[in-house]
């Protein structure tokens, strides 16, 4: 037992209230400073997995466990978590959640002081480990004002500087763009250098952890369904279409769905962002009605420099644009233009022919729908159908239309049997189709879709965007913000955001015009 | 804002003794020689006063109200100044709706005294970091996990108010009215925000309490503290400065019988 970090021993887990296990029959072994990856689709007991590693399960949620997990040869029933927090560590996805101090250094030692550490110690530890995730220097600096990515990598130091032999990520990345990405893993390729930590990552995404994993765990169903090298998994489509595993990208180019005449993908202006040359779109001129029409928009926040810089950009009646960029390049400070959200500070905007400074976002709501990255945010009825009825009774329709568009749109989006059902009842891709169904049952021209398939395992990115495909074919305007390169491959034009300015896939006119 | 070096207990010294010279004087010169006090503070502290303007955002028109309440609700018989019982402006002929000079400095004493309470919680809320409020708890022996409570609770305020933000961004993008006309409906429109806000609150919660267990929150009775508190020369001074200005203060209005109306 002691030469393996982690073993588990027939682990059954079944959460409080529940018939079926959240984990059935799991026996592994992980051996030293392995770096694994667990994978597998939304519910498949990942998480549940990862909480059961540091003794939450079974000490902190109520629910029954069978079986056995040790780390380090500590046997996690038999401890506390905080006993066990110096030989094991967990990172969560969402890093707002998990920061405790109001500064990096007072959140990096919040630790090392609740196990009582001399204050020399926790010095050279927060110091240490800053270093390591390239925090070094942002000691003083206030936790609400890091970016996700550096505030998911400062979640990695307060873990980190508890010298905790194993390492276990939950989605660490989910939150963050490439950029982000790459820097976390960078830090935790340092924390891998030393050699005595074991890593556990659960991924949906591949193409970060392909090359580094030395094994890949896929659960299916709360069992192990696949466990092996990742060249044996990556290399075998059929295999990873039937465990739900998105393959890995082929030049950039995704395999979602089958090809259709209007998809020009931009590969080139997707892989290096370097060269202009996304389609240019040639629409109709005449009917606005899904028209956007952008001229010299600039808008800041109070707090920060300039966000949007004089863009000037026109999106034709039922073209499908993916905004891609960096954080912070203002792709949603842009799209919440479209809809009123925000108001010009210097020039307009019209959408559908309507300028929005003379509407309320409210008003607007018929023209563009606008789906957010996280739709448990617009999510509060009772039932399915009443939650698509909500926009519907907001814009004053009588209770036939009402009833005849929900089940419309309760069919088109295959959620009848889920009418009755509570909203957050369901799984994270339902309620994502949820959320743009209830936009969508407002008919408005324009549809906004902000990461539409963030947090979603492969089937449920795959039946999302197909749902926005068949909106694009029946002709509604679709603007997609992603920083998911392949999903941008959907897209007839790529308009690259930077800095708060277009750099890639504007218009021909108007760069002639600068 | 520059964190004010000063100790925590100094801190909460020199903030009571400012609230009982601000509740000492009624007349509004004694009050505004305080404001520009407060200020002072602000000022080398290097508070923003764009955060200032806009705590008062709010507060406004019920500062316009109470000036304009207490200038003509107030008899002149209230008054002990001969001054103050002068009347300004009369409505009709009877002194019955008259604005007198008491009236109106009684109203700008309270209207200044609210801008001082606003200006003093901005200057401790921002010169004061969590930690050093843990250590202030700490002191005054509050239970350790109590403390920690409200820390935690002060801590993700900012984060809530960002989720709150989302939230009703995300159901005005639905067509969701924030203000409907009528007690209930008014109610009934905060629901589409307040569900999926409490929703997410649980959530975090959660979270954050796995979290915090995951990083031995609760190994030990104790902690390392990040620093002791410690008086230093310049704390005792600011005492002695707080406790004179005091005795100067109630000295002025009690035996001079200054700075009333």
């Amino acid at each position: 037992m002691t030469d393996n970090a982690v073993q588990i021993e027939n682990l059954t887990y079944f959460y409080p209230n529940r018939e079926a296990p959240s984990l059935s029959g799991i026996n592994l072994k992980i051996k030293q400073g392995r770096f694994i990856v667990i994978m597998g689709m939304n519910g498949s007991g990942k998480t549940t997995l990862a909480l059961s590693l540091n003794g939450i399960i079974p000490q902190l949620l109520e629910g029954r466990m069978l079986g056995k997990v040790y780390i380090e040869g500590k046997d996690t029933g038999k401890f506390r978590p905080q006993s066990l927090a110096n030989s094991v560590g967990l990172v969560f996805q969402d890093p707002e959640s998990q920061i405790i101090g109001s500064t990096v250094a007072e959140d990096t030692a919040f630790g090392p002081r609740n196990l009582g550490l001399p204050p020399e110690e926790i010095e050279h530890r927060v110091q240490t480990e800053l270093a390591k995730v390239q925090l070094a220097g942002y000691e003083a600096r206030k936790t609400d004002e890091l970016s996700g990515g550096e505030k998911q990598r400062l979640a990695l130091a307060g873990v980190s500087a508890m010298y905790p032999k194993v390492l276990v990520l939950d989605e660490p990345a989910s939150e963050l763009d490439p950029e982000g990405r790459a820097a976390l893993y960078t830090a935790l390729d340092e924390l891998r250098r030393e050699g005595s930590h074991t890593i556990i990552v659960i991924e949906h995404s591949i193409e970060d952890v392909w090359n580094r994993a030395d094994e890949v765990i896929v659960l299916k169903d709360g069992k192990v369904a696949w466990q092996g090298e990742p060249e044996k998994l990556f290399r075998n489509l059929s295999l990873l279409d039937q465990l739900g595993i998105r393959p890995l990208p082929v030049n950039g180019i995704s395999s979602i769905g089958e090809s259709d005449p209007w998809r020009q993908p931009c590969n080139i202006c997707i892989q290096g962002m370097e060269k202009d040359v996304c389609q240019e779109y040639t629409g109709q001129e005449g009917d606005p009605r899904g028209r956007i029409h952008i001229r010299d928009l600039t808008h800041h926040y109070h707090s920060s420099n300039l966000s949007l810089d004089q863009i000037n950009l026109t999106i034709h009646p039922g073209e499908f644009v993916a905004l891609i960029g960096p954080n912070g390049a203002g792709k949603t400070t842009l799209t919440k233009h479209l809809n009123g959200l925000l108001e010009p500070i210097k020039g307009d905007v019209w959408v559908s022919g309507k300028n929005t400074r003379q509407y309320k976002t409210a008003e607007l709501a018929g023209t563009v729908g606008y789906v957010f990255q996280n739709p448990d945010h617009q999510l509060f009825e009772t039932t399915v159908e009443k939650e698509l009825a909500f926009g519907l009774k907001n814009a004053g329709k009588s209770v036939p239309e009402i009833q005849n568009r929900v089940d419309e749109v309760l069919g088109k989006f295959g959620l009848e049997e889920y009418r009755l059902l509570h909203p957050l009842t369901l799984g994270k891709s339902l309620r994502q189709m949820l959320a743009v169904a209830s936009a969508i049952v407002l008919q408005p021209d324009i549809l906004v879709v902000d990461e539409p398939t963030k947090g979603l395992d492969w089937p449920g990115a795959k039946r999302v965007m197909a749902i926005i495909r068949t909106l694009h074919k029946e002709g509604t305007t679709i603007i997609m913000i992603t920083h998911d390169m392949e999903l941008a491959t959907h897209a007839q034009r790529v308009v690259v955001l930077n800095e708060g300015r277009i750099i890639s896939g504007g218009n021909a006119d108007e760069k002639n015009a600068e | 804002m520059k964190r004010m070096q000063s100790d925590i207990r100094v801190k909460a010294i020199g903030f009571i003794g400012f609230m009982i010279l601000t509740f000492l004087f009624n007349d509004p010169r004694f009050l505004a020689g305080l404001f520009l006090i407060a200020c002072g503070f602000a000022f080398f502290g290097r508070l923003s006063w764009i955060r200032f303007a806009k705590a008062l955002l709010p507060l406004w028109p019920l500062l316009v109200l109470i000036l304009i309440v207490t200038s003509f609700n107030l008899s002149h018989t209230n008054f002990i100044l001969d001054s103050s019982q002068s009347v300004i402006y009369s409505f009709g002929s009877s002194d019955r709706w008259a604005i007198t000079q008491g009236g109106l400095s009684l109203g700008l004493t309270y209207v200044i005294r609210i801008l001082i309470f606003v200006l003093s919680s901005l200057i401790i809320q921002t010169s004061t970091s969590l930690e050093d409020l843990f250590q202030f708890f700490q002191w005054t022996k509050l239970p350790n996990e109590i403390s920690f409570l409200l820390m935690t609770a002060l801590r993700f305020i900012p984060a809530l108010n960002k989720k709150r933000l989302q939230i009703s961004e995300a159901q005005k993008a639905r067509g969701a009215h924030n203000q409907e006309d009528g007690f209930f409906l008014s109610i009934r429109s905060f629901l589409p925000i307040v569900i999926p806000l409490f929703a997410s609150s649980i959530q975090m919660a959660d979270t954050l309490s796995m979290s915090m267990v995951s990083r031995g929150f609760g190994y030990a009775k104790t902690w390392t503290p990040a620093r002791e508190l410690r008086f230093r020369f310049r704390d005792y001074l600011m005492i002695a400065m707080t406790m004179g200005l005091l005795l100067m203060a109630f000295y002025v209005r009690i035996v001079k019988q200054w700075g009333c109306l």
